[in-house]
C-alpha cells in the first residue's frame, strides 16, 4: 500500500513538484503566519513567559491614538500621492507608446530608473535636497526667498513623503501601462483617426476604458505599497514632526523592536493585513460589477 | 531510478531544513573554541560587538589580555547602536544561539529596556565577582545597569553635557560668555547675537530639552516608574523652551551641523561628541570653549548638568568564553591606561579613581587651552539621576513628537497642556501611573 503511494504516476507526478515549494513554504511561510496569529493574543514581550490575554491587543489597538493616526496619515499620503502618480503614470505610457516620439527606450529606461534605487540612498537624497539647511533652502536663499521647512510641518512632511513615492513608483507603472497599451487593438485609433478624435479623445476615449483592469490592478498594488509604506519615513523624518509621518508599518516596527512587545505588534499587523485583503477585495467586486 | 531521485531529493531538502534550525545545539563552534567539557582544543575566540570610537580601548584590552593568554584572540565588528539594538533583538527573539557575540556595547538608555524584555540573555556580572568595583562608580551609574540586585553590564563612558560657545561670535556681539548662567541670561542676550548676524543655537531636539530637565532633575519616570510629566519642575522646563522659541534662542532655521561653519553661536555638547568634533570641525578650532549649562533658575535644586548617553558592555549568556569576557569587560571600565585611552578618544571613564589621571588636566588649543576633561569630569559630578525603563525609548518618542515638535512648529498651546497631553498618550501606551500635583 505504502509503495504504491510513493510511486511516480502521472496522478501523483504534480505533488512530487509541489512539494518542496509547499514544504518551504510550510516552514517559511505559514508558520510565521500562524505563529504571529498566536501571539497576537498573547502579551508577548521580549522573551518572557506570556500569557494568553484574549482580544486585549486588538482591542487595545483601535483605542491606541498613535496607531488611529498613523491609519490617518496613511490615507491622506495615499490621497496625496496615488491619483497624481496613476495619472502621472498613464500619461508617460500613454506618450512613449506613440509612434512618433523620440528616444522611446531611452525615456522608458531613464523613468524606471528610480524603481531600482535603493530605497535608503534615495531617502537620503531627498534629506539633502529638503532638510532646513538642504540645498533647495540655500538656492531659496540664494534667491531672497524665505526658505520652507519641508520637514518640519507634518503637512509639508505629507507631501515630501508623497512626492518620493511619486519619483520612484511611476516609472514602475508607466511601464505595466505601456504593456497593457501595446495589447490595445491600434484599428482602435486608426478608426477613431478616420472619425476625426483627437489624441486626448483617444487617450480618454479607448485607452482608459481597455485599461480599466490594469488600472485596478496598479491602484491595487499602490494601496497594497502605501500601507506598508515604512523606510522613507523611517529614514526621512522617523514619522515625524508630531507624528505627521507615523505610517502603520513604522509603529508596528517601533511597538516589536523598540519595545519589544511582540504580541501587541502581531495584532496590529493582523489589523494591517485585514485592511489590505478587505480593501482588495472591495476593489475586484467593483471592478466584476462593472465589467 | 525516479524513486531514488526523488527519495533522495527528500532527504537533501529534509536535512537542509534541520541544518537549519539546528545550528544552536553544536557543542563546539566559532564562537567557544572548548569542547563540551570546557576544555581548550584550539585558540580562544572573543567576537565584541561596539562602536568606532570605542575601537583604541578594545584593542588595548585585547592585546593586554593576549599578554597573558597568548592563544586568545578578540575580533571585534563594528556596528552602529540602532544596527545593534536590531541585530541583538532579532537573535534573541528568534531563539538563535549562534554567531552572536560575547561582548556588546550598548547604549545606557537601551541597557533596562534589554533587561526587562530579555532576562535571560545576560550575563549576571555580580555572580562573577564585579560587585567588589561597586564603590569605583557612582550610585546612578551602577543602578543604571542592574537590575533585581545584580549587575549585568561593565559601566563604560558617560556623557557629561556642556555648553560650547563661540566666543568670537559672542565678543562681536559683545555678549561676555561669563554673564550667560541662566537661560534668562540666554534670551537676553538673543537680540544682540541675532543682531551680529548670528544664530544662538540650533532647534533644540531631544538632546537640549532632556538637559532642560535633568538639570532641574527631572525627567520622563520617577523612581517608581510613574509618568512624571506633570511634575511642576517639568512644566517650569518646557516652558522654559516654549520661551527660548519664542526668542529665537532655540532657532529652527538653524541647523546643528552649522555649529562646525562658525554661524551658530552656542550648542549643548556631550562629552562623546567632543571628542569626535574637535577631529573634524576645524572651522571652529580655537574659537570655542566649554561654559557649564545655562539654569533654568539659580536657585537650589536646579544645576548646570547634564548626562546624555554613554555605553557599557554586555556578556551574552550564549558566550562560550564568559571567563575571558568578563577579563577583557574589567580591563576595558577599570584598567587606568585603558580609561586615559578612552579619554582621548573623548569618552569619559565611568570609573571614578581615573579621575587622578594626569589627562584629566591637559589643556586643549581646540578649546582655547582649556582643560575640558576636567571640566566635564566636574559637571558629571553634580549630575541629578535619570530614571530609565523598559519604556524609556517610547517616552522619548512621544516627547518628541507630541512636545518637541509642536514647540517648534510655532503652537499656541501652553506647557501644561501639551505635558498633560503627552502623559495622557503615555499612559494609554505603558500602562503605568502618572503622578498628578
Amino acid at each position: 500500500m505504502k509503495k504504491s503511494c510513493l510511486k511516480i504516476t502521472s496522478e501523483t507526478a504534480p505533488y512530487y513538484f509541489m512539494a518542496p515549494g509547499a514544504i518551504l513554504f510550510a516552514v517559511f511561510g505559514a508558520y510565521p503566519i500562524i505563529q504571529t496569529f498566536i501571539y497576537s493574543f498573547q502579551n508577548k514581550m521580549g522573551t518572557r513567559d506570556s500569557t494568553f490575554i484574549g482580544l486585549g491587543n486588538y482591542i487595545r489597538a483601535f483605542e491606541d491614538s498613535i496607531f488611529l493616526t498613523s491609519l490617518k496619515n496613511i490615507l491622506v499620503i495615499f490621497i496625496m500621492h496615488a491619483p497624481v502618480m496613476i495619472f502621472l503614470s498613464l500619461i508617460l505610457a500613454y506618450i512613449l507608446n506613440l509612434s512618433t516620439t523620440k528616444f522611446r527606450k531611452g525615456f522608458r529606461t531613464a523613468f524606471f530608473l528610480p524603481n531600482v534605487t535603493n530605497a535608503v540612498a534615495y531617502t537620503f537624497m531627498f534629506k539633502l535636497l529638503l532638510s532646513n539647511d538642504g540645498i533647495l533652502n540655500q538656492v531659496l536663499d540664494m534667491i531672497g526667498l524665505q526658505q520652507i521647512q519641508w520637514l518640519s510641518d507634518p503637512f509639508m512632511a505629507k507631501w515630501v513623503v508623497s512626492i518620493m513615492i511619486i519619483w520612484r513608483w511611476a516609472g514602475y507603472n508607466m511601464v505595466i501601462f505601456l504593456a497593457a497599451m501595446q495589447n490595445i487593438n491600434v484599428h482602435l485609433y486608426e478608426a477613431a483617426a478616420i472619425d476625426g478624435a483627437s489624441n486626448t479623445q483617444k487617450f480618454f476615449k479607448i485607452t482608459i476604458p481597455l485599461l480599466k483592469n490594469t488600472i485596478f490592478f496598479t491602484t491595487i498594488m499602490t494601496i497594497s505599497g502605501t500601507l506598508n509604506l515604512f523606510a522613507e519615513t523611517q529614514l526621512l523624518t522617523n514619522g515625524g514632526p508630531n507624528y505627521g509621518t507615523y505610517v502603520p508599518a513604522l509603529l508596528i516596527y517601533n511597538v516589536a523592536w523598540k519595545q519589544f512587545n511582540f504580541g501587541y505588534a502581531s495584532a496590529l499587523s493582523y489589523i494591517i493585513a485585514i485592511i489590505t485583503i478587505l480593501i482588495a477585495v472591495i476593489q475586484f467586486n467593483i471592478g466584476r460589477e462593472k465589467d | 531510478m525516479k524513486k531514488l531521485i526523488v527519495c533522495l531529493l527528500s532527504l537533501i531538502l529534509i536535512l537542509s531544513l534541520i541544518g537549519c534550525g539546528s545550528g544552536n545545539n553544536d557543542a563546539t563552534d566559532d564562537n567557544g573554541g572548548k569542547d563540551a567539557q570546557g576544555t581548550d582544543t584550539k585558540a580562544e575566540k572573543v567576537l565584541v560587538w561596539a562602536w568606532d570610537q570605542n575601537l583604541p580601548v578594545i584593542d588595548y584590552a585585547k592585546t593586554k589580555y593576549k599578554e597573558l593568554y597568548p592563544n586568545v584572540n578578540a575580533e571585534v565588528v563594528v556596528q552602529s547602536v540602532p544596527d545593534t539594538v536590531d541585530k541583538l533583538s532579532v537573535f534573541f527573539s528568534s531563539g538563535v544561539g549562534t554567531d552572536l557575540p560575547d561582548l556588546v556595547l550598548m547604549d545606557n538608555n537601551r541597557i533596562q529596556a534589554f533587561l526587562q524584555q530579555f532576562p535571560d540573555k545576560f550575563v549576571n556580572l555580580s555572580e562573577l565577582g564585579f560587585d567588589e568595583y561597586e564603590t569605583s562608580f557612582s550610585k546612578a551609574h551602577w543602578e543604571l545597569l542592574s537590575y533585581e540586585g545584580s549587575i549585568y553590564a561593565f559601566p563604560f563612558d558617560i556623557a557629561p553635557l556642556m555648553m560650547q560657545m563661540n566666543t568670537e561670535i559672542l565678543e562681536a556681539a559683545g555678549v561676555d560668555p561669563q554673564s550667560l548662567k541662566t537661560w534668562e541670561d540666554v534670551i537676553a542676550a538673543t537680540q544682540a547675537i541675532n543682531g551680529a548676524g548670528y544664530a544662538v543655537q540650533a532647534q533644540f531636539e531631544n538632546r537640549e530639552v532632556f538637559a532642560l530637565l535633568q538639570s532641574a532633575g527631572v525627567g520622563i519616570y520617577d523612581k517608581a516608574g510613574n509618568i512624571d510629566l506633570l511634575n511642576p519642575k517639568v512644566v517650569e522646563a518646557i516652558d522654559m523652551f516654549i520661551r527660548l522659541q519664542k526668542a529665537k534662542a532655540s532657532d529652527k532655521t538653524a541647523s546643528a551641523s552649522e555649529v562646525g561653519e562658525g554661524t551658530v553661536t552656542m550648542a549643548i555638547k556631550p562629552a562623546w561628541a567632543i571628542g569626535e568634533d574637535m577631529a573634524v570641525l576645524k572651522k571652529i578650532e580655537g574659537k570655542v570653549k566649554l561654559y557649564p549649562l545655562p539654569k533654568i533658575k539659580d536657585e537650589k535644586g536646579y544645576t548646570s548638568s547634564a548626562n546624555h548617553g554613554g555605553s557599557s558592555f554586555f556578556i551574552l549568556e550564549t558566550s562560550k568564553v564568559k571567563d575571558i569576557a568578563y577579563e577583557i569587560g574589567k580591563i576595558i571600565t577599570t584598567d587606568m591606561e585603558a580609561q586615559d585611552i578612552a579619554l582621548a578618544e573623548g569618552l569619559m571613564p565611568g570609573y571614578l579613581p581615573a579621575s587622578a589621571l594626569d589627562s584629566f588636566n591637559n589643556e586643549v588649543p581646540y578649546y582655547q587651552g582649556q582643560k575640558i576633561w576636567a571640566l566635564l569630569n566636574e559637571s558629571a559630578i553634580d549630575t541629578l539621576p535619570v530614571y530609565i525603563n523598559e519604556h524609556y525609548a517610547i517616552g522619548e518618542d512621544i516627547v518628541a513628537n507630541t512636545i518637541i515638535h509642536p514647540i517648534a512648529s510655532g503652537t499656541d498651546k501652553t506647557a501644561e497642556v501639551l505635558l498633560k497631553e503627552a502623559a495622557d498618550l503615555l499612559a494609554s501606551q505603558t500602562g503605568r501611573t502618572v503622578n498628578e500635583y
